[in-house]
């Protein structure tokens, strides 16, 4: 691929982050209602991307210190941004499931490996291409085969490694990236934290209130994070509408 | 009414799946790309090198008529070029010119830092006027992305005569948040092609940097000694394979010894498939340790103290044509008031007492760089007070000649 295409690949993937940034901060259903508000809102984002910041536009600037982005991020938003657009759920709850799972799993080992296993260097055979492919190619075909559309992600991040579409040559950079892993990682804590709260209002808060028996317990407390099974922080952007298609 | 997607409860997760017929078709294009990707992938070796050559210079080969001591020092730098000045390297180029790169600007970091290369012919005898060879703007426009500061550099050649410089640049924080970029010359260093970015770690391709020359493996492959500063400090080998015109057509990074706080590797080759490690310890140890590799470069001994001390100072060691050693350090647990010579003759396992180049109170000598010259000379280049970069250049007489031969530096 030729390299004066990777920054240009690199803004697009920074609008639709922002242009769905702006959807989510603007309170933008999704839905197909409302396009011409939405479509403002991507007008907006261009320019945005354009606003210089010490003599460099901000896109240049997202491109600077974030230069790899892999291709399940690229896919993230773009299903996000399409839902929010369209609300058309490209991902099912499971698919986001197995995509949080994997980033937080997958990252985690990558990115914390030498501060436990100091003499062991994963990324290196992220250099070995025929190992890269193979593994890329094994996990693709593992979620395919279950029907999981985190499938389609890795498949993409295989497709974009074997036309070198980003501008490192390691395999591992096109299948996982530092903010894909802080997502995941982030959606996996407020899993666990839901899950905590559902468990102290199953077994102590509920008990009490039935004991007391003198009001109606609301189905979800006030002070409860609003978690739909299957989705993280990241799942007031990516929730369908009653209207998703 | 449709069916609410969200949460799905009104219909079985089976309905929610990739169909059977997609799920074939996606894993066939899964396995297609395995084999086309297989077919095209461009050639790369994640094996050891075979051997290493002794390049450019040839190792072994004495030179008879160099018998006289020779000694001159002069500055690369003119007077009051750049308010500061460091870290210099420097090589010989196939013509037989020497060509010397820093960075200077105002301070340290600055905005206004550029990368200078100087040179030094044979015929004219003294250092042509620096040059930029690079500022933070190049950088900027060359890489296509944000670039807060320039610094260190090497420069050194390969096998078909192209120049190679690899240089640090810094878009967000300190020297820690370093990244390697590639520039290359076909015309010995006059003019250079335009930088290619490297990335060589998965976090944010963070934290890469180099100070000192490669080895070169016999198949063409370059072995180029970096490290690591962010949260741990360990030194790399950047394993870099030239393509055609001057282009990286493959590299990759292997990570060594995990003791944490050695940094800037200095490799020397030795013979039969051994390669000798020197760094810089930014430990507690302030100890100059070594490391040993059995197999070109490829795999590393954990690094042991040599018993040099080393004041967190970079330093940098050439095998000479006769077999012996020659490291430049500063000799001291703290500061860099000076700077000296010191030989082995047994592959780094001791160490005997050379020249002092410098040596002053409250000074600071630093970041020495070594080449040898087609006639068996020896050039130096180091810091001088952080304000210019200075020259010495001797031959293995003078050398001999200042060896302390009865004050072995190890304890």
């Amino acid at each position: 691929m030729n390299r004066s295409l990777v920054p240009v690949l690199c803004a697009l993937i920074a609008f639709a982050a922002v242009w769905l940034g702006l959807l989510w901060c603007a309170r933008f259903k999704p839905s197909r209602r409302r396009r011409t508000g939405k479509m403002l809102v991507g007008i907006a984002a261009v320019l945005l991307l354009f606003v210089p910041a010490g003599g460099l536009p901000l896109w240049n600037r997202a491109f600077s210190f974030y230069p790899n982005p892999s291709l399940p991020m690229l896919g993230i938003v773009c299903a996000a941004l399409w839902q929010r657009l369209l609300g058309i759920a490209v991902f099912k709850p499971a698919d986001w499931r197995a995509t949080w799972i994997f980033g937080a799993l997958a990252g985690t080992v990558l990115y914390l490996h030498p501060i436990v296993l100091g003499a062991v260097d994963l990324y290196y055979w992220g250099w070995e291409r025929d190992t890269a492919t193979w593994a890329l190619a094994g996990a693709a075909a593992v979620f395919l085969a279950g029907g999981n559309r985190l499938g389609v992600l890795l498949l993409a991040a295989l497709i974009g490694y074997a036309v070198n579409a980003l501008e490192s040559r390691n395999g591992w950079d096109y299948v996982m990236d530092p903010i894909y892993w802080v997502i995941s990682v982030g959606v996996l804590v407020q899993w666990s934290l839901a899950s905590v709260f559902r468990w102290s209002r199953a077994s102590i808060i509920a008990p009490t209130r039935r004991r007391a028996a003198s009001a109606i317990v609301p189905s979800r407390q006030p002070w409860e994070p609003k978690v739909r099974a299957g989705l993280g922080p990241a799942a007031d952007i990516l929730q369908p509408g009653p209207d998703c298609r | 009414m449709m069916p609410r997607v969200s949460s799905g409860e009104t219909s079985s997760p089976s309905a929610h799946r990739l169909s059977p017929l997609s799920r074939v078709v996606l894993i066939g294009c899964a396995l297609l790309t395995v084999l086309v990707a297989a077919r095209f992938a461009p050639e790369g070796d994640g094996s050891a090198p075979a051997d290493i050559a002794h390049f450019p210079t040839p190792a072994g080969v004495p030179d008879p008529t160099d018998l006289v001591p020779v000694f001159s020092q002069s500055w690369i730098t003119p007077p009051g070029h750049t308010a500061s000045a460091h870290s210099s390297a420097i090589c010989a180029l196939p013509s037989g010119d020497l060509l010397a790169v820093w960075y200077g600007g105002s301070r340290e970091g600055g905005a206004d830092v550029a990368l200078f290369t100087a040179r030094l012919t044979g015929a004219a005898g003294k250092w042509t006027p620096p040059v930029t060879a690079i500022d933070r703007a190049m950088a900027q426009t060359e890489l296509d992305r944000a670039i807060k500061k320039v610094g260190n550099a090497v420069i050194f050649p390969d096998r078909t005569g192209c120049l190679w410089m690899v240089y640090v640049s810094v878009s967000l924080g300190g020297w820690s948040g370093s990244a390697l970029n590639v520039k290359t010359s076909r015309d010995e260093g006059h003019t250079w092609g335009a930088s290619q970015r490297l990335t060589l770690n998965p976090f944010f391709n963070l934290s890469s940097l180099v100070r000192n020359k490669p080895i070169y493996a016999s198949d063409g492959r370059i072995g180029l000694p970096v490290y690591h500063e962010m949260a741990l400090k360990f030194p790399q080998m950047l394993w870099l394979t030239p393509g055609p015109d001057g282009t990286v057509q493959d590299y990759r990074i292997r990570n060594l010894s995990s003791e944490s706080g050695l940094i800037q590797p200095a490799l020397v080759p030795l013979d039969h498939d051994r390669v000798l490690m020197m760094l810089r310890d930014r430990g507690g140890d302030r100890s100059l340790h070594t490391a040993y590799s059995d197999d070109n470069g490829w795999t590393w001994s954990e690094a042991a103290p040599s018993g040099l001390p080393n004041p967190d100072a970079a330093i940098d060691a050439l095998r000479l044509r006769d077999g012996r050693i020659l490291l430049v350090y500063n000799h001291a647990e703290r500061g860099r008031e000076n700077l000296r010579l010191a030989i082995s003759a047994d592959q780094g396992r001791t160490w005997r007492a050379g020249a002092v180049l410098e040596e002053a109170a409250h000074h600071e000598f630093s970041y020495p760089n070594l080449a040898e010259d087609r006639r068996g000379r020896i050039h130096l280049t180091y810091t001088w007070q952080r304000e210019r970069i200075k020259h010495v250049v001797f031959n293995r007489a003078w050398l001999d000649r200042r060896l302390l031969v009865h004050n072995p530096l190890r304890p």
